[in-house]
């Protein structure tokens, strides 16, 4: 009994933490038709800003919450400039080309913006554990866990109730929504697509901060942290159906539960697994397990 | 208008950068009789930069700048490599085994080095062995521990420590003297050469020593750099066996300390670490007290209570100009400089001439060299004299109130013969024959 | 199948003189190739001996982005061709360690028909595949492969297997000195016979269909042919072409490993070099590869750790200014050239 709640467990909260980060990547795919591989690469630089951040905080022995203020901070700062930067130097001039095109663009942009992380911050790994410490741990299934560790379940259920009310309930979000199914005729309409893929941008790319800020405490901030993301973030996108939140949310699930339940039993399987499923849904059912509706165009 | 400029300005560009890559600097070749003309190649950018290998560049600076103003202490005190000065370079061993094959080739066939000195990796090391027999390119290894590399006889190749089975048998033979009660073990490697074989060599070892202790089943292999480890800690807390082995090192270590520490690891199993000297200085008071760590050999902050004037010289030298003492792999490097000279040295007062030995020359004074380094004899008794063997020792984590820095007790040290494979036996085969011809004169603790 | 041949040799209406042209073109650049290669070959025989490993590699990754250009100019990019890479590379490193055999003959052999036959099962599954999911799926692959071999002790791990230098009809390639001219040659002449390959099917039926997908597959399918079919025989080519240059990389550097071959930062490599030469001439890749390999080695030596935002700004820079690839510049100063000539001469 022990076993399954804690393999069930390390399965949620390693889902959690895909779905944070692979949440934006899907929306920006639905909204502008662009893998955007330069997420990665944004993830990286919320993880090393929120290490160093979290730093100072520490060394000024601030209270604990501002340890998640400051994460939240770092995450909108380096999500929103880096939205920012890369939509209108690079994203908006290309617009209308190929989605291969755009898909090139962004990898070069990742390959440089990582790179760049590792030239601004040094090789040397950046450790921040004071928040995790500071929220304690708890005996579930037999074993400790931190609280840290649930509460990036609780993170990952808000972000998802917030997309929701975002996308459901909103103008904006509705906006958007219109934008998916048909940008044309949306701009007939008079919305402003422009200012909506801006948005959708900037929003994609702080959660992908986010992601990265978040869970940089629980890990030793070092290079490479980008590419290791982004395949796995690709893996979720793809299995829950490029451009639907409930899908990465689906495909976040699968991936992170499979993953668990291979660490815990046959442990070389670890990086099969994610890959298998990708490769698997995409030769069965490429549009995904949860796909956006498509208008057909006639 | 403008995409035509920077058309222009791009074909320019790669043209520039395509030319000056190519052409390079004709550096004459600079074969002159006076200095020896060292590079050493180590991760100077990278994960293992920080732990491994800026220690190792610092460790040889302090030789190279000692060797040559001649204040070794005795008696080592000649000034240079026979009397030669020593031009050390400093090459980065990142990239991946075709730019180490690149750069193996450049160092010799364009800089003209005379002795190539390091590598950390494994990988890098197998990669350039051939170009060594190749190229005749006298090769000093450092640090790399994979016993493969002497499966085959390479003349100019020698290795100036134990190889990476010798720390896996000194573990072994450490939990059988400590903890002779134990009843299961399992293990947390990282996914790679490095992982897999450490935790092959220490289950072999245990099963030679301690027959009746029972392997995990499930022993963990986490992905190389992830740092997400929730899930294989889990595993290990939900596991039966008492003892945990861990060849992680660097920033995966870290994270694997921090997050186990978190959820009572520590104090539910006995941990185990076989590499982790630079990461106990970084985490300090962050490292818990009771896990038994090794660093490779008799180096690093096991080494540091063995007295003897060259070590206590070196420390001293070492935390004079960086403000640390030496990890082990400062005195990896340190040790594989010692050792060159020793032969360069030895090949000089041999041939009596003025001129620098040349690499056959070097080479033969090399073969069976007996020395005694920082803290421990080094010995190349195995691999038809090419491979050295060291005592090897582990310690129990213990934070020094007293001086307030990161301290070990319980040092167990290992003799050469107790975890080293006899000369012409291959150290793996050794294992899974159950050790036979092991040597064992307990040093005790020192 | 076919209904209609794109080389017509009618003699009226828009395709008066189609295949004389075809066929004139195709000699005049079967010309201009061999002539770029005897001064390649000329020039690496003569050039310095640290010289070697670069051209080699070079050369093979102009060879891999060969294949990766017919599908580059179909407007598919695969971000997996890491896999017969590895195919390639590994089959030469069993021959080797396991078999003994030193042949560079059996190893391009075996080599190049795995690949090939990878090629084709993967083929098969990723045939009507387009765009993302085309490059995603590939990438899957070539990740499950490299998740293998991270796993399997048999193959080395990370650590991975030894190539001894081969032998050609019972000749050593590299000299007990370290000397690799031969090889060299060797490299050259296969990269050679791929270009040739290349350019000669740039010019036959399914060569111009590969064109022709990229702007209209419905159109294409209209005139009666198959455009499955001809994405799965340029995947089939690529596949063997990138097996060929996973041969002569594990040949020229002596070792293979995952993580430099199999990783997706090795197919991503791959790529840079294919859009960096561009898709207008069969030499195009070969110029890639070569820039590709200069950049490599210039900031490998400068900076290290900068290697990664070079290839990403270069990316970046030749996607937005150029995309035709670097090759466009040099048609460009050509045509400038030959047209001002033309000029003088009226």
């Amino acid at each position: 009994m022990h076993t399954f709640v804690t393999v069930a467990l390390d399965g949620l909260e390693f889902a959690s933490y895909l779905f944070i980060v692979s949440v934006g990547l899907t929306v920006i795919f639905g909204v502008m038709r662009i893998l955007n591989v330069a997420h990665g690469a944004v993830y990286g630089w919320g993880a090393y800003v929120a290490a160093i951040v979290i730093g100072w905080a520490s060394a000024a022995a601030l209270p604990v919450w501002a340890y998640f203020v400051g994460i939240g901070l770092t995450s909108v700062v380096v999500g929103a400039a880096f939205g920012l930067i890369v939509y209108f130097a690079f994203v908006r001039r290309m617009e209308g080309q190929d989605e291969v095109i755009l898909l090139l663009l962004t990898f070069g942009l990742f390959l440089a913006l990582e790179n760049l992380s590792l030239l601004v911050f040094g090789g040397t790994s950046h450790y921040s554990f004071a928040p995790v410490m500071a929220l304690g741990r708890v005996t579930v299934g037999g074993t400790l866990r931190t609280n840290y560790g649930f509460s990036i379940i609780g993170l990952a259920a808000l972000v998802g109730v917030a997309c929701w009310y975002f996308f459901d309930r909103t103008r904006t979000g509705r906006l958007i929504r219109v934008v998916i199914y048909d940008r044309e005729v949306a701009e007939t309409l008079g919305v402003n697509v422009n200012a909506m893929q801006c948005l959708t941008f900037i929003g994609g790319s702080v959660l992908a901060a986010l992601g990265g800020a978040y869970i940089a405490p629980t890990i030793s901030v070092q290079p490479g942290l980008g590419t290791q993301i982004i395949v796995m973030a690709f893996a979720v996108s793809v299995v829950g159906g490029l451009g639907s939140i409930s899908g990465a949310m689906i495909g976040a699930l699968i991936i992170g539960l499979l993953r668990s339940v291979a660490i815990h039993f046959v442990p070389s399987l670890e990086l099969f697994v994610i890959y298998g499923v990708m490769a698997a849904v995409l030769l069965v059912r490429p549009e995904g397990l949860f796909p956006p509706p498509k208008a057909r165009s006639i | 208008m403008n995409r035509g400029k920077i058309t222009k300005g791009i074909g320019a560009g790669m043209a520039l950068i395509g030319a000056a890559g190519f052409s390079g600097s004709a550096m004459a070749g600079n074969a002159a009789s006076k200095p020896v003309k060292v590079a050493v190649v180590t991760f100077l950018t990278g994960p293992a930069s920080s732990v491994f290998g800026l220690p190792s560049k610092r460790g040889a600076e302090v030789m190279v700048k000692a060797i040559n103003k001649g204040i070794v202490p005795a008696p080592y005190g000649s000034e240079g490599f026979g009397g030669h000065k020593v031009v050390a370079k400093y090459v980065n061993e990142a990239g991946g085994n075709s730019q180490q094959v690149q750069n193996y080739k450049n160092l010799v066939e364009k800089d003209h080095e005379d002795v190539i000195l390091g590598y950390l990796s494994s990988g890098s090391c197998k990669a350039i062995a051939p170009l060594s027999d190749q190229l005749d390119e006298l090769t000093v290894l450092a640090s790399c521990g994979t016993p493969d590399v002497f499966n085959k006889h390479h003349p100019y190749i020698f290795r100036t420590m134990s190889d990476e089975t010798a720390d896996s048998v000194a573990a072994a033979r450490y939990v059988q003297d400590k903890f002779p009660h134990l009843e299961s073990f399992t293990g947390f490697n990282q996914n790679y050469s490095w992982g897999h074989e450490s935790w092959n060599q220490f289950s072999l070892a245990m099963k030679d020593l301690m027959p009746n202790v029972k392997k995990g089943k499930n022993p963990q292999f986490a992905r190389f750099l992830s740092g997400h480890y929730s899930s294989q800690i889990s595993s290990l807390l939900l596991s039966n066996a008492k003892l945990v082995q861990t060849s992680a090192w660097g920033g995966d270590l870290t994270s694997f300390l921090n997050q186990g520490r978190m959820r009572g690891l520590f104090q539910k199993k006995k941990v185990l670490m076989t590499s982790a000297s630079t990461v106990y200085y970084q985490m300090g008071k962050g490292m818990p007290n009771g896990v038994i760590i090794g660093v490779r050999g008799p180096y690093g902050i096991l080494g540091r209570h063995i007295k003897t004037p060259l070590n206590k010289w070196f420390i001293h030298e070492y935390k004079e100009e960086f403000g640390k003492y030496p990890p082990s792999a400062a005195y990896m490097y340190a040790q594989a400089m010692l050792a060159t000279k020793v032969a360069y040295d030895k090949a000089a007062g041999q041939s009596g001439q003025k001129k620098v030995p040349t690499t056959k020359a070097v080479a033969s004074a090399f073969t069976g060299l007996k020395f005694k380094s920082f803290t421990t004899e080094v010995d190349f008794r195995n691999a038809n004299g090419h491979q050295a063997v060291t005592k090897d020792g582990y310690g129990i984590t213990h934070w020094n109130k007293s001086t307030g820095r990161p301290d070990v007790k319980d040092v167990v040290f290992f003799s050469a013969g107790c975890v080293n494979a006899p000369p012409g036996v291959n150290s793996i085969k050794w294992l899974k024959e159950g050790m036979p011809g092991a040597t064992c004169k307990n040093s005790g603790s020192n | 199948m076919k209904t209609w041949d794109p080389r017509s040799d009618s003699k009226i209406g828009p395709d008066a003189g189609r295949k004389q042209g075809l066929t004139r073109s195709l000699r005049i650049n079967l010309v201009v190739i061999v002539a770029v290669y005897a001064l390649l070959g000329t020039v690496s025989m003569i050039a310095a001996d640290w010289l070697d490993t670069p051209i080699m590699i070079a050369l093979s990754i102009g060879i891999a982005a060969s294949g990766l250009m017919l599908l580059w100019r179909s407007g598919l990019i695969s971000f997996g061709h890491g896999l017969y890479l590895g195919v390639g590379a590994y089959s030469v490193a069993i021959l080797n360690q396991w078999y003994g055999v030193s042949s560079v003959f059996a190893a391009l052999a075996v080599g190049g028909f795995l690949a090939g036959l990878t090629g084709a099962v993967i083929g098969v599954l990723i045939q009507r595949y387009r765009g993302i999911f085309f490059a995603m799926l590939n990438l899957a692959f070539s990740m499950v492969l490299y998740g293998y071999l991270v796993n399997s002790n048999m193959f080395g791990s990370t650590e991975g297997l030894s190539v001894s230098p081969g032998t050609l009809l019972g000749i050593d390639l590299v000299t007990s000195e370290g000397h690799d001219k031969r090889l060299v040659l060797l490299v050259v002449v296969l990269c050679f016979l791929v270009t040739i390959f290349v350019e000669v099917w740039r010019h036959s039926v399914m060569g111009w269909l590969g064109r022709s997908i990229r702007d209209n597959e419905v159109r294409v399918q209209y005139l009666g042919y198959s455009v499955a079919q001809t994405v799965f025989v340029t995947y089939l080519i690529s596949a063997v072409a990138t097996g060929l240059a996973g041969v002569v990389l594990a040949l020229s550097i002596g070792q293979v490993d995952p993580g430099s071959m199999v990783n997706w930062t090795a197919s991503g490599d791959l790529v840079f070099a294919t859009v960096l030469g561009g898709t207008g001439s069969a030499l195009a890749p070969v110029l890639g590869g070569f820039c590709y390999e200069a950049i490599h080695s210039t900031s490998m030596q400068l900076f290290p750790s900068s290697w990664g935002l070079v290839m990403g700004v270069a990316i970046v820079a030749i996607i937005m200014a150029l995309p035709t690839g670097l090759w466009s510049v040099i048609r460009r100063i050509i045509k400038a050239r030959v047209f001002s000539v033309k000029k003088v001469e009226q």
